[in-house]
C-alpha cells in the first residue's frame, strides 16, 4: 500500500533540507516541530498551497504542484485539516461553517447537510451556537466547530495543527478523545498532528513521534 | 516630467490590465460553477444582491427623487411650465443618459465598494482565504465571482429603479408646482424615452458595475498581511473606482452619443 504522505528530498528552506519522510495509511503520528509558524508552513505545504524549492511531497498519491486546479482540489476536499483558532470563515455563522464544504464538494440536499452537520457540532457540543458568528465566540468554541468542519467530509488524512495555549484539562481530554475516535472510524484514515513539543498530547494513546529538526524528519 | 508622465501611463495600463486579469479569472470560473459549487457560489450571490441592491433601494429611491424634483423645477423656473417637450428631453437626457448609471454608481461604490473591500482585505489578513483554498474551495469562484455578479446586477436594477423614481419625483413636482397634467408630461417624456436611450443606460450601468466591483475586490485581495492595511484598502477601492467611473463615463458617452 502506497503511503498516504510522502516527502522526497523535500527542501524549504529553512524548515525541509532534503528531508524524506512516510506517513503510512491507518496509522497516527505526531511531528514535533520547532514552533507553530513551521506547523503553519507544513500545513501549506502540505495541501499545495506552497511550492517546495526542491523535492516533492506526494499527498494521497498525488504531487499536488503538479496537478490542475480542480486536480488540486479534489485532493484537497480528501484532506482534513484542524487549524489552531477553528480557522473558520469570518461572515459566515458555525453552521454555515460546517455545511460550506458539504455543499460546495457533495451532491446531498441541503436537508441531508444540515442535519450531518449538526450532528457533527452537536459531538463537540455546540448546538447551543449554531447561528453565532465566529467573531462572537470563545477560542474554545471556534476550535469545537473547527474539529468539526474538518470531520465533515470523512477526509483520508487527518492534520491537527495542535496548540495547547487556551485549552483547559476537560477541552483538552475531549478534543484528543474525539481525535482518536474519528482516527477509528475509517479504514486507512491517516491523522497527523503537528506540535510544538509531544506532551501536549499525552494521554492520546501510543503512536510514533517525528522529531522534524535541522530540516530533517528523525 | 516626460518620464514621469511616461512611469505614470505604464503603471495604469498594469493596473488595468491586472483589472482585466481577475475579471477575465472570475469568468472563466463561472463555466466551472455550473459544474462544482454552485450552491454556496450561489448563496453568496444572494447575499451580495441583498446587501447593495435590496439595502442600497432606499438610499437611491429618496435622492432620484429628489434629482428628478430639482430637475424638472430648475427646467421650469427657466423655460416655463408651457415647454413639456424640451423639460422632457432635457430630463430624459441628464437622468437616463448620465445621472442614473452615473449616481447608481457612485452611491454604490460609497455603501457596497468599501465593504467589499475591507470584507477581503480582512479574510485575507486572517488567513480566511488559504482556509477555504485548503478546503478545495477556489476563492475566486466563492468570494470573488458572485461578488462581482451580484454588485453588477445590483447596479443594473439599482439604476432602473433610479431613472423611473426621477421621472415619477419631475411629474409630483411638475403636477403639484406647475398644475402639469399627466397627459402632458408624458408627452415631453415617452417620444425621447427609446430603447436606444434605454440600452445606451444599461450598458453604462452594466460596465459601471463590473468596474466597480473587480476594482473593490482586487483592492481587497491586494493586502499583506497587517491589519493597517483593510482601510487603506476600502480607501483606495472607492477613490479608485470614482477615478474610473468618471473616466468611463465620459469615454462611454462619447462614444455611446
Amino acid at each position: 500500500m502506497d503511503p498516504t504522505v510522502r516527502f522526497i528530498d523535500a527542501v524549504l528552506d529553512p524548515v525541509l533540507k532534503g528531508a524524506n519522510w512516510s506517513f503510512e495509511p491507518g496509522t497516527i503520528s505526531a511531528v514535533v516541530t520547532a514552533g507553530e509558524d513551521v506547523n503553519a508552513l507544513l500545513v501549506r505545504v502540505l495541501t499545495g498551497l506552497t511550492l517546495l524549492q526542491e523535492g516533492r511531497v506526494l499527498v494521497l498519491g498525488s504531487d499536488l504542484g503538479l496537478l490542475s486546479r480542480d486536480g488540486q482540489d479534489e485532493v484537497r476536499r480528501r484532506i482534513g485539516i484542524v487549524y489552531p483558532d477553528g480557522g473558520l470563515i469570518s461572515n459566515l455563522k458555525i453552521l454555515e461553517n460546517v455545511t460550506l464544504p458539504l455543499l460546495y464538494h457533495t451532491g446531498e440536499s441541503s436537508r441531508e447537510i444540515e442535519k450531518r452537520a449538526i450532528a457533527l457540532l452537536d459531538r463537540f457540543g455546540c448546538r447551543g451556537v449554531l447561528f453565532e458568528l465566529p467573531g462572537n465566540l470563545s477560542a474554545s468554541w471556534r476550535r469545537r466547530a473547527g474539529f468539526a468542519r474538518a470531520f465533515a467530509l470523512e477526509p483520508e488524512v487527518i492534520i491537527y495543527h495542535w496548540r495547547e495555549g487556551g485549552l483547559d484539562m476537560e477541552e483538552r481530554e475531549l478534543f484528543l478523545r474525539e481525535a482518536v475516535a474519528f482516527h477509528g472510524e475509517a479504514p486507512g484514515r491517516t491523522t497527523i498532528f503537528l506540535t510544538p513539543h509531544a506532551g501536549a498530547l499525552a494521554g492520546a494513546g501510543i503512536f510514533p513521534i517525528v522529531h522534524l529538526t535541522r530540516g530533517q524528519f528523525e | 516630467m516626460l518620464t514621469a508622465t511616461g512611469r505614470q501611463a505604464t503603471r495604469g495600463l498594469l493596473y488595468v490590465g491586472e483589472l482585466s486579469m481577475l475579471l477575465f479569472r472570475a469568468f472563466r470560473e463561472s463555466l466551472a460553477v455550473v459544474r462544482h459549487g454552485f450552491r454556496p457560489v450561489l448563496r453568496v450571490y444572494l447575499k451580495q444582491v441583498y446587501f447593495t441592491g435590496v439595502q442600497g433601494l432606499p438610499v437611491i429611491l429618496v435622492l432620484f427623487l429628489l434629482v428628478g424634483s430639482l430637475i424638472i423645477t430648475q427646467m421650469f423656473s427657466l423655460a416655463g411650465a408651457g415647454s413639456a417637450s424640451l423639460t422632457g428631453k432635457i430630463l430624459v437626457w441628464i437622468v437616463v443618459r448620465e445621472l442614473g448609471p452615473l449616481l447608481t454608481a457612485v452611491i454604490v461604490i460609497a455603501r457596497s465598494g468599501t465593504a467589499i473591500a475591507t470584507e477581503l482585505a480582512t479574510m485575507k489578513i486572517n488567513g480566511e482565504i488559504d482556509v477555504l483554498e485548503s478546503l478545495g474551495i477556489s476563492a475566486m469562484r466563492y468570494l470573488i465571482l458572485p461578488r462581482i455578479l451580484g454588485a453588477t446586477t445590483a447596479v443594473l436594477v439599482l439604476t432602473l429603479y433610479a431613472e423611473a423614481v426621477s421621472v415619477a419625483g419631475g411629474f409630483l413636482t411638475a403636477s403639484l408646482a406647475w398644475g402639469v397634467p399627466l397627459e402632458q408630461y408624458n408627452q415631453g417624456i415617452v417620444p425621447f424615452l427609446t430603447p436606444r436611450e434605454i440600452g445606451f443606460s444599461f450598458i453604462k450601468s452594466l460596465v459601471f458595475g463590473l468596474l466597480v466591483s473587480t476594482v473593490c475586490c482586487r483592492q481587497g485581495l491586494s493586502v499583506g498581511e497587517s491589519l493597517t492595511q483593510v482601510p487603506q484598502a476600502g480607501t483606495k477601492g472607492v477613490m479608485q473606482s470614482l477615478l474610473l467611473v468618471f473616466l468611463l463615463d465620459v469615454v462611454l458617452t462619447a462614444t455611446l452619443y
